[in-house]
């Protein structure tokens, strides 16, 4: 059974259609990547499975159940914010007895999360006191803290510096290697590539894509390879161009790679290049 | 239900352990009463000093009339110009002209360098004495008895009778004491609420422009959290409240002052306090979150504050006839009646009909049973509503939808 499903599910804010018939589904387990560029129905599809908004058709479940208040999922939303007055560890400590933690449980679970994003020392600080950075790793941490079963995530990455965002991404990673399913949503397309197993990719309202990364790059790719080797290729017959090397429509990389290796060539690279997101992205955009 | 005490909790503590709170709590009170004190005081030192100035000196005096005694403290005159010379060279305060036709018209010119105020402005500026001079003057032929009695034609020994004809022994000094006490009960109820309301406003506002909310409503749905915001700042005001009246009956203590206040005026200012409160409370958190920050949800929910402070309108009435057809109509309105009917029962307990109690309770009931539909669905649509400020036609559309 999938941690999440959306089936069909519009929504339009009078004439704007926000999400148009999107489906697609998330296996347990998974990192899953919901990509789009600004504007393009990511978070009104998160709201929708959040039940913030309600769909005007189609059906979403939420691990099995209608959306609603979930105990069991953590939500990083796009339009975040701390109570600024408050102290860090009674804002944490509030969100997670919300999420229904005990008030014990909470407790350590606050100094370990915090711990765990390196922000323990600023456990009695107000919120204001912190950087921007900072309170985006606090609020990372509330979600952590209930150890959800599924995570939806919103541009997760947004004000982070790269240490931060690698921080941050192992504990994703973490998280799912031990089970937990995550929903990534992100306009940064090489953030999530890397990330995600699946993706689902929005534009307009429209989803444009829908599957697992290395099949919709093998579906994108071109009939290109990276080489490094010790002579010049380019005036090789296979050879279309040179910088990133396009093979000429319909020779295999195979065969092209077996002539260099007859000819004596010795090769320290040779890949068979794929499309990045952004580029299929791009491609697929670009026709209409 | 168990989410919504934990949102209780978190506001409860949040709003006792801020600064303005216990600010506002235990010193407010004494800020204002010592504002008080110290206006009273200074605007009376001031009219001492204003009238003193007259008073002390000689009053001057010239007689056409002819039927004036001399008497000490009094310079007679016999022309109007030597007792103007002797006001400007300050040896007396002021004087009296008293015309020929003195008997027939009464009018007697008063004249002073004392300049009129707010405060004064009724007061003649003369020393003790003139009316009873006058009166000696006008009744000189009059026996000494008939003179005492016009000078102070009765005593008034008030007799008040009651609805069964018994007399009912009114003490006026004791009605001066209870309509001090209800105008307190007024001032504490009407703060008490409206206070909690604009803690509730504000915490809203905060949250709204912090962008909590998102992340919050994951969590609980927009019923329980108001409830339990409801809840939490409730209690606040309650705390604030008990303060409050318990300075209040230890400064009465302090001061000596026997002011029998019946318990039932505690327990329904209790109720009036918690029916008002949640009433305004929803109806400022759901028209409020329809504001895009605190200025505007202020604007959006000042339309209550404003009914609510309305029987400060008709304080003179409700203390001339605290049972009288307006008191009585402001008792029947959902958004006066907290206030009103706390008036009325503590300055005349034996005379507010139960029914009346009851009624207005009853009304204030229903009232907030509807104010909270509304402003649930009026929350739930306007807490994640960012930027832009729904129009009149979208709000009432919401508000249908509640019923």
């Amino acid at each position: 059974m999938p941690a999440l499903e959306v089936r069909g599910v519009t929504k339009a804010y009078g004439t704007k259609v926000a999400v148009d018939s999107a489906s697609f589904s998330v296996n347990r387990g998974e990192i899953f990547g919901l990509l789009g560029p600004n504007g393009a129905g990511k978070s009104s599809l998160i709201r929708m499975v959040m039940d913030i908004l309600r769909p005007d058709s189609g059906e979403i479940r939420v691990l099995d159940a209608a959306p609603g208040v979930h105990e069991r999922v953590g939500y990083l939303p796009e339009e975040r914010g701390l109570y600024q007055r408050q102290r860090v560890g009674e804002v944490l400590q509030f969100l997670g007895e919300l999420k229904g933690l005990p008030r014990h449980v909470a407790e350590r679970r606050v100094d370990l999360y915090l711990d765990r994003v390196g922000l323990l020392e600023t456990k009695k600080k107000r919120m204001r006191e912190l950087s921007k950075g900072m309170q985006q790793k606090i609020q990372i941490a509330a979600v952590l803290l209930t150890e959800p079963e599924l995570m939806i995530l919103d541009e997760p990455f947004e004000g982070l510096d790269p240490v931060n965002r690698v921080l941050i991404t192992d504990l994703m990673k973490e998280f799912a290697g031990k089970g937990s399913t995550i929903v990534l949503s992100s306009h940064r397309m090489d953030q999530v590539e890397e990330m995600c197993r699946s993706v689902f990719l929005i534009h307009n309202g429209k989803g444009l894509l829908s599957g697992e990364v290395r099949e919709i790059k093998e579906r994108f790719a071109d009939n290109s390879v990276f080489l490094e080797c010790d002579r010049d290729v380019r005036q090789h017959p296979a050879v279309a161009r040179t910088v990133r090397i396009w093979l000429k429509e319909g020779e295999a990389p195979e065969k092209f790679l077996a002539g260099l290796l007859a000819d004596g060539a010795k090769i320290s690279r040779y890949e068979r290049a794929l499309p990045s997101m952004d580029e299929v992205f791009v491609r697929v955009v670009k026709p209409s | 239900m168990r989410k919504a005490w934990i949102v209780a909790r978190h506001e409860f503590l949040t709003t006792v352990k801020r600064v303005w709170f216990v600010v506002a709590t235990f010193v407010l009170p004494f800020l204002f009463a010592g504002i008080g004190y110290g206006m009273h005081s200074v605007g009376q030192r001031a009219v001492e000093e204003s009238i003193a100035a007259v008073r002390d000196k000689p009053l001057g005096f010239v007689d056409h009339w002819g039927g004036l005694a001399e008497r000490p403290g009094f310079v007679k005159y016999a022309a109007e110009t030597d007792a103007r010379d002797a006001l400007l060279a300050k040896t007396i305060g002021s004087y009296l002209i008293v015309p020929g036709e003195y008997l027939q018209h009464g009018d007697v010119q008063v004249v002073t360098m004392r300049k009129p105020t707010l405060m004064t402005a009724a007061q003649p500026p003369l020393p003790p004495g003139v009316r009873d001079w006058l009166l000696d003057a006008v009744l000189k032929d009059v026996s000494a008895e008939r003179i005492r009695r016009a000078k102070s034609p009765f005593e008034p020994r008030m007799v008040f009778l009651d609805e069964s004809g018994s007399p009912s022994h009114e003490d006026p000094e004791e009605t001066a004491k209870r309509a001090m006490a209800a105008y307190g009960f007024f001032l504490l109820l009407f703060m008490s609420i409206f206070t909690s309301s604009a803690y509730l406003l504000q915490g809203m506002a905060e949250e709204k422009e912090n962008r909590v909310m998102e992340m919050v409503l994951s969590s609980i749905s927009p019923d329980q959290l108001m409830l339990g915001k409801l809840i939490g700042l409730g209690a606040a005001g309650l705390l604030q409240m008990g303060v409050w009246t318990s300075m209040s009956v230890a400064a009465v203590l302090l001061s000596a002052l026997t002011l029998a206040i019946a318990p039932t005026a505690f327990f329904l200012c209790f109720v009036y306090f918690l029916l008002g409160y949640i009433l305004f409370g929803s109806l400022m958190l759901g028209f409020g979150a329809l504001g895009t920050n605190l200025r505007e949800s202020q604007q959006m929910a000042s339309i209550w504050s404003f009914l609510g402070a309305s029987p400060a309108m008709i304080v003179i009435a409700l203390f001339e006839a605290p049972q009288g057809t307006v008191a009585r109509v402001f008792s029947y309105i959902p958004f006066t009646a907290p206030t009103t009917m706390m008036f009325r029962y503590v300055i005349d307990p034996k005379g507010t009909p139960v029914y009346d109690i009851v009624a207005s309770m009853l009304l204030l009931v229903g009232s907030t049973w509807f104010a909270l539909r509304v402003s649930a669905r009026l929350y739930r649509a306007g807490l994640l509503l960012y930027g832009k400020r729904p129009g009149i036609r979208e709000i009432w559309r919401w508000i249908a939808n509640a019923g």
